[in-house]
């Protein structure tokens, strides 16, 4: 059972702290669809999993809705600059409006928004490392999860996909899929991400605690690096 | 593999060579579209050796080159006196070792892809291949002038050839000669190949400590600390870790600080060095830096493009799958160890994502990209992936297109160095004025001249000062003072440059309008970039108005007289 590792988890980041903090409805879908996530791979139960699918929409909407909206094809003036610039660099060539294609068309700038896009909410380091050392312009980081679960994250990434959990991989592409589309200038950040990554590092946690569970040294060394990590992590949250 | 098959795999791999040697040749010495200053040094002092064989400071065949203080592993400058020789002086010269080794690497990829045993299409290798060669990452850092792509080109080598040894225990021994070489190279490998030994000697110590491989094992380490003796003469001393300043002290020590409040410093400060650290290291792995940012210098990036095309992101989620499904074969682990190993010195500095500093963990990305194509190609049936893959091939080549031959010769002229040959013309056709080139805001200049203007590197020699020559592994500190020929580098000195006749170069910003119209200056020159920014502009001073508006008061102006 991954339950007492996923309270843990629960307890032990302050995303969810932060959330519950700024709208406790929000916190508390969060937490139950990470509880039912949990549950659903013990124990598959068709009861569960339409629950799950109303909140999972619920919770897709509330990101939706409550992250603000960038245009994917409208330009600053200094984007304009750069576009402007840079056709005029690209070689004539008469026979395939390349530049045009590539810069112009408003179908290719969407199409490298959308890219960077997807590419801020695949990024680790925005979830475990307020984004540190790469920064975004203009947006105000926070640190989601200690990093001392990151490798607890990766390892549960792959026991779960190794053991071919249909419902793990949705709870990951559908919000990627709406954050891809709308961006993730949101204060709370990309919070439909919160269940996949806990249920992740709930498993991960447990996977190690399985490969240590008789060396108890360790695991007081370990349990002792969490607590020290996650003051940390409070510590650059409030100075 | 039958005899037919072969041929047409070897026909295949040829093309993807002859793909890759054109993209790392074409143009070799016209983009990057300048000549930085880190290819002017090994250039230049590769000059110095071939004519001399001592280097810029007069020292004779030295174990690291001093440059600029930086001290650099020495075996791309020694390298690259043969091109120099063979083509004479030219960017291209100094380019031509580093694209050779870009190249080379690429039958390596192919080689380790092919005998990994894990591979189970035939065709995977000559795709991932084909994918390799047109790398941004390799394309960027294999059309330059230093060391980087020879480092990796050595440490891969190394890399297969300790794979091979596995099974083929006479390998053994080249393995751990051509790591070992790979020191002489990089500062990355320096550090980073060490550190991988004692991991592959515990990792696989049950095949390399059996009865019959346990000799070729110790004939490897014993080769490796004898290739090592020149390394452990300078280990004491300053020069061996001239680059200590890049780790990223100040940075840890201010976030311990903000820890402190809660926890005692020495734990804060432990706890502020891991997050540090880790945040570097993830960098390295993350989808966002490898698929879709380039690396935030801009002399060590391509404009809007990234290490890796967008689209290999599917096959890398792919193949760390592969790799932990098949976590118990040798292969996987070999792999993953590369991958765990290889960016930690770059980790350690305080660059984000330095992919010039992580180009060891070029290998390890691409074979796992590797083992996600072989997934592919594995679960789609017939051959419906061929047009696909040829798609995304193709746009992936235009985007390298845009970004490299497009973009980068004429955004990233200035990062680069432009000019130097059009300032290096301006002061020959001057043969009889002395000139001063400011040095308060440009990087140190004198090397970039002297490799463009082709000193005698004897005169050269002659021009610096013979206390480096001394102490030359001990003397760290740099002056950007120089003066040979007509040409002095320093800073300018209002009070004293514009009461003698010469011409002050500096950027855009060195001298302002004012200044010009205050010291009588004229401007002689302007160089700009392709983009038409002003990169060098030489005013030409007028001592004579200068004193006769001062009341000839100034001491220059009593001089004169």
């Amino acid at each position: 059972m991954n339950f007492p590792f996923l309270a843990v988890v629960l307890l032990l980041n302050l995303w969810i702290w932060r959330i519950l903090s700024i709208n406790l409805f929000l916190g508390l879908i969060l937490i139950s669809i990470t509880i039912c996530l949990s549950v659903l791979f013990v124990k598959p139960n068709k009861k569960l999993t339409g629950i799950l699918a109303i909140l999972g929409v619920l919770l897709l909407i509330l990101q939706w809705t409550t992250t603000k909206s960038a245009s994917l094809t409208d330009l600053s003036n200094d984007q304009i600059r750069v576009r402007d610039m840079r056709l005029r660099e690209y070689p004539p060539i008469y026979f395939l409006p390349i530049a045009h294609w590539f810069e112009g068309r408003r179908e290719s700038i969407a199409f490298f928004r959308l890219l960077n896009n997807f590419s801020e909410a695949v990024d680790p380091n925005l979830y475990f490392f307020a984004n540190h050392p790469r920064e975004r312009v203009g947006v105000k980081e926070f640190e989601k999860f200690p990093y001392v679960f990151l490798p607890a994250f990766l390892i549960g990434v792959l026991v779960l996909a190794e053991r071919k959990k249909k419902v793990f991989l949705l709870s990951l592409l559908l919000p990627l899929a709406v954050l891809t589309l709308k961006g993730s200038d949101n204060p709370l950040g990309p919070f439909t991400l919160f269940p996949a990554f806990s249920v992740a590092i709930a498993t991960g946690t447990k996977f190690f605690y399985d490969a240590l569970r008789k060396k108890r040294v360790i695991i007081l060394a370990v349990l002792i690096l969490i607590l020290a990590v996650f003051i940390q992590t409070l510590a650059y949250d409030r100075f | 593999m039958t005899g037919s098959r072969k041929i047409i795999n070897y026909f295949l791999l040829g093309l993807a060579l002859l793909l890759g040697g054109f993209l790392l040749f074409y143009k070799l010495g016209n983009i990057p579209s300048g000549f930085y200053i880190d290819e002017s040094l090994p250039g230049y002092n590769a000059y110095s050796i071939l004519k001399t064989g001592k280097d810029e400071y007069g020292k004779f065949l030295p174990l690291l080159f001093r440059f600029y203080g930086s001290y650099n592993p020495p075996l791309y400058t020694y390298l690259t006196v043969f091109p120099i020789a063979a083509f004479g002086l030219s960017v291209f010269s100094v380019r031509l070792v580093s694209a050779l080794a870009g190249l080379l690497s690429a039958i390596v990829v192919y080689k380790l892809l092919a005998e990994s045993g894990t591979v189970k299409n035939k065709l995977t290798s000559i795709v991932v291949t084909l994918i390799y060669v047109t790398t941004p990452w390799l394309i960027l850092h294999s059309r330059v002038g230093y060391e980087v792509s020879t480092a990796y080109l050595l440490f891969s080598l190394g890399s297969l050839l300790f794979w091979l040894g596995l099974r083929k225990y006479r390998f053994l021994l080249p393995a751990f000669f051509f790591l070992s070489l790979s020191t002489y190279a990089a500062y990355s490998e320096r550090f980073l190949v060490p550190i991988f030994i004692v991991c592959l000697l515990f990792f696989f110590r049950k095949e390399l400590f059996l009865k019959r491989s346990s000799r070729y094992t110790l004939y490897g380490i014993l080769t490796f600390v004898l290739t090592q003796i020149p390394h452990l003469t300078l280990i004491a001393t300053p020069a061996f870790f001239p680059k200590s300043n890049l780790i990223a002290s100040s940075a840890v020590v201010s976030q311990a600080q903000k820890v402190a409040q809660f926890l005692p410093y020495p734990i804060s400060l432990g706890l502020s060095f891991l997050r540090e650290f880790f945040s570097q290291y993830l960098t390295y792995f993350s989808p966002r830096s490898l698929f879709f940012l380039p690396d935030p210098d801009p002399q060590r990036s391509l404009p809007v493009l990234s290490v890796f095309y967008f689209w290999l992101i599917i096959p890398f989620f792919l193949g760390i799958y592969a790799l932990w499904v098949k976590r118990k074969e040798p292969f996987s682990k070999f792999v993953f160890l590369l991958a765990l190993l290889s960016p930690i010195p770059a980790a350690l500095t305080k660059d984000p994502f330095a992919t010039h500093r992580a180009m060891p963990l070029l290998l390890p990305l691409i074979l796992i990209i590797g083992l996600g194509v072989d997934l592919i190609i594995d679960r789609i049936k017939g051959f419906v992936w061929i047009p696909t893959f040829l798609l995304l091939f193709l746009f992936s080549l235009l985007l390298l297109w845009r970004s490299y031959f497009v973009f980068l010769p004429k955004e990233r002229a200035k990062d680069w160095g432009y000019g130097f040959n059009l300032l290096a013309e301006e002061i020959k056709d001057r043969p009889n004025t002395k000139f001063v080139i400011d040095q308060a805001r440009i990087k140190p200049a004198y090397i970039q001249l002297a490799f463009f203007l082709a000193l005698p590197p004897e005169d050269f020699q002659k021009s610096v000062d013979p206390a480096v020559k001394e102490n030359y592994y001990e003397n760290t500190d740099f002056d950007a003072y120089y003066a040979f020929g007509k040409i002095e580098t320093r800073n300018i000195i209002w009070e004293k440059d514009s009461y003698g006749e010469k011409v002050l170069v500096g950027d855009e910003l060195s001298i302002s309008p004012e200044q010009a119209n205050e010291h009588f200056l004229t401007k002689v020159f302007e160089i700009r970039d392709p983009v038409d920014r002003i990169i060098f502009v030489g005013y030409e001073t007028n001592p004579a108005k200068k004193c006769a508006m001062g009341n000839n008061l100034g001491l220059y102006c009593r001089n004169r007289k």
